[in-house]
């Protein structure tokens, strides 16, 4: 006799979490090794590689708001690169004697990006065509991508689906699971 | 140093390396999606054309749409 499906929002929390801190961890907490080694790589090698080209600015969260929300779906990676890029500002505007964020509004805060963005030439940090393009839409999209692996990961927890092999194994177990 | 400065390139530099990003997009989409891990390779070869070639459309069309107006 067959026993009516159950949600498992136990492992389909614990996949989607691990899947956001560590690319591909979900889908190997699933049993899923092998894909969950490939997100990890192709994700992590993403951003990265991102990083890579365009430096420890292009993690932005004060002059790229959402490229930065993109980058953050990265997980670790994502949280690694902002604290790096906390640090090296923190380090920027104290030397400057300027508050480590812009005022809100006013003409201080246009001094406050002169003096910022000068110091950030001067001592070359700041992004340029094409390198802020490319390196912000490889870490973006690296963020983008594992959106889609988190999703995937909670939606194979909550069948409770564990190893390899199709997700429902015939039509009439998926009608039975939807109804 | 790496990871602390950025790079210089040319436009044409950051035009190829569209390339790998699509590559990479192609891969875990299909990690994700295939059946079976078999299917894989393949799979990911023609989603990366696929994009590949959408995306040369699409700089034709624009292209085209610049000229002309």
């Amino acid at each position: 006799m067959k026993t009516k499906w159950q949600p498992n929002y136990g492992w389909a929390f614990a996949a989607g979490v691990l899947a956001w801190v560590i690319p591909g961890a979900g889908h190997v907490l699933l049993r899923r090794s092998v894909r969950g080694v490939i997100i990890f790589l192709c994700v992590s090698g993403l951003f990265w590689g991102g990083m890579a080209i365009g430096g420890v600015f292009t993690v932005d969260p004060v002059r790229e708001e959402w490229w930065f929300k993109g980058q953050l779906c990265t997980g670790l990676s994502g949280i690694i690169g902002w604290q790096r890029q906390e640090q090296v500002r923190q380090g920027i505007t104290a030397s400057l004697n300027i508050p480590a964020l812009p005022p809100r509004s006013g003409p201080s805060r246009d001094s406050w990006w002169a003096a910022y963005t000068k110091e950030l030439v001067a001592r070359k940090l700041a992004l340029s065509y094409p390198a802020d393009g490319v390196a912000r839409a490889y870490t973006g999209i690296a963020g983008m991508v594992n959106v889609m692996c988190i999703f995937d990961a909670f939606m194979l927890g909550l069948l409770g689906k564990k190893g390899e092999g199709p997700v429902l194994a015939t039509d009439e177990e998926a009608k039975e699971a939807v109804e | 140093m790496i990871f602390e400065y950025p790079m210089e390139m040319s436009p044409s530099t950051a035009l190829s390396l569209v390339l790998p990003l699509c590559a990479a997009v192609a891969v875990v989409y299909k990690a994700v999606r295939v059946k079976t891990l078999r299917q894989l390779p393949l799979q990911i070869l023609w989603l990366w054309l696929y994009i590949f070639a959408g995306l040369v459309v699409l700089s034709v069309v624009f292209y085209l749409l610049q000229v002309w107006t």
